[in-house]
């Protein structure tokens, strides 16, 4: 077995719906938007990923998963890139649904024997930061370096992740069907490999207020599928 | 950020305000304001706070040209309190192949001081490229009441949107960063992100986190809007973002939202600037 089929596998095991990374439980405000009418059938789920998911992860989480996975072996350069992520998630409903999605995955990765994660599970601890630390995507970036990855596969990974839970989300909420979805799925992987193509910006911004906006809007006393 | 390989020959212009409180009234004691800047005398309303002292910003020029570079900074003593406006939107005007414009805002509120920084927004024309940042640096027991909204207007209706926005709001409190929002975009690219919303904005109350919920109520009860808000207790921040229909809309927003922070801060509604 080639070193690139054994990583692809692993990518492959991470990055399946039944991996327990918790990312599912997490709409990114489609809850919202579609309680308020805003998105009708498979068109606008399309639009919302192409317009708003995406390119917020291209600009934001992208930038803080390469720090991390350059600097996987570097528990105090991981903790600074976790801080400068905390300062600059100034959503505070995303902001917490990275965090546990971070922290799920570390978990996870500690207990399967991921290298890094148990150390920088311990760092978090040490730190005594573990309540506002440990993102997503800094996370991500230490466990793809971990399991021997290439920086451009843990990429992919993570963003395939978001797209893949916008899109479980949506189904869910009845705004697509299994086929639909896979068909904005297969739609949206040209703009995915097109942006991963691209460098990112020289430093993480995000620019997608309509989901951002709707996220913050999830009513926190009514029931709800997702948690954001 | 500057169009690539275009050389900037504007010169850049650095005006400064200074207040400081003088026996429980603020007064404007320093005030550096080369052209294009431009300031109204300080007024006061016995409803404010703190002896708070009022000031429009002016400018004489018209807006922001080409690769116009222009920075300001408003500084706060402690204990004294201040409400920093603009009489009118600032219009970024077509950048015609020049590098863009450069707005470097820093706010500087001393311990105890109470600054409302509220201009209006930025109405981006077709082919502007704005880089704007405002940093704010509070000391302990600071208070601060900023807004920074956008409008893309395309004068013509021909689908020819501004160049680019590269935007940074950044707050420090006493013991380091507090919250730092930046993002960047081709104004091609604005309506697809704001869901076909012209205007983008926030207020952030630091140092004033309580007045985050009375914000979002005021806001939202408005036509045209679409607001949430963050509320970080531990750093003592609430930041509203909201959308716009128009720029009526966002008018409205930032005017409720600053008057229900008010009322939630001090438990009076504060009088009306005119403009």
């Amino acid at each position: 077995m080639t070193d690139r089929v054994f990583s692809l596998l692993r990518l492959l095991q991470t990055a399946d719906s039944s991996f327990p990374s918790g990312a599912f439980a997490f709409s990114s405000g489609l809850e919202t938007l579609a309680a308020e009418g805003r998105v009708g059938g498979a068109a606008d789920v399309r639009a919302l990923l192409a317009d708003q998911i995406v390119p917020r992860w291209l600009g934001f989480d992208r930038l803080f998963l390469r720090e991390a996975f350059a600097a996987a072996a570097d528990p105090d350069t991981l903790l600074e890139i976790d801080r400068r992520c905390h300062l600059q998630n100034t959503v505070d409903r995303l902001a917490e649904a990275s965090r546990r999605v971070g922290r799920a995955l570390l978990t996870v990765h500690a207990r399967i024997g991921t290298t890094g994660a148990a150390e920088y599970r311990d760092s978090l601890a040490a730190s005594g930061q573990a309540t506002t630390l440990g993102y997503e995507p800094v996370v991500q970036g230490i466990v793809g370096a971990g399991l021997g990855l290439a920086c451009d596969e843990a990429e992919a990974g993570a963003l395939n992740a978001v797209v893949m839970g916008f899109t479980s989300a949506a189904v869910r909420l009845g705004r697509l069907g299994a086929l639909d979805a896979q068909s904005v799925l297969a739609a949206l992987a040209d703009d995915m490999a097109a942006g991963l193509a691209r460098m990112p910006p020289a430093q993480p911004g995000a620019f997608s207020p309509l989901t951002e906006i709707a996220a913050l809007r999830r009513p926190a006393d009514q029931a709800s599928l997702f948690a954001t | 950020m500057t169009a690539v390989g275009t050389l900037s020959l504007t010169r850049p212009v650095r005006a400064s305000l200074e207040f400081r409180d003088v026996g429980g009234q603020t007064h404007l004691m320093g005030q550096h304001t080369p052209h294009p800047f431009h300031i109204t005398r300080p007024f006061r309303h016995v409803t404010d706070p703190q002896g708070m002292a009022t000031l429009y910003l002016q400018s004489s020029s018209g807006g922001l040209y080409g690769d116009d570079d222009l920075g300001l900074t408003v500084r706060l003593g402690e204990g004294a309190a201040a409400h920093v406006t603009t009489q009118a939107s600032t219009i970024v005007h077509d950048a015609r192949d020049r590098a863009g414009a450069q707005q470097d805002v820093l706010l500087e509120v001393g311990p105890g001081g109470w600054l409302e920084y509220l201009p209006d927004p930025a109405i981006l024309m077709t082919g502007a490229r704005l880089n704007n940042r405002v940093s704010a640096r509070l000391g302990e027991g600071a208070r601060l009441i900023m807004a920074d909204a956008q409008l893309s207007h395309d004068p013509g209706g021909d689908g020819r949107p501004f160049g680019r926005l590269d935007n940074v709001v950044a707050v420090t409190g006493p013991q380091g960063p507090l919250m730092l929002d930046r993002f960047g975009l081709e104004g091609a690219d604005w309506l697809a992100r704001t869901g076909g919303a012209r205007c983008s904005g926030m207020v952030v109350a630091a140092g004033a986190d309580e007045a985050g919920p009375a914000m979002l109520a005021a806001v939202d009860a408005l036509p045209g809007l679409y607001a949430g808000l963050s509320v970080f207790p531990d750093r003592g921040l609430g930041l509203l973002r909201f959308l716009a229909r128009d720029g009526v809309a966002l008018s409205r927003a930032l005017s409720a939202a600053w008057t229900a922070a008010r009322v939630a801060l001090t438990g009076a509604s504060p009088h009306a600037r005119r403009k």
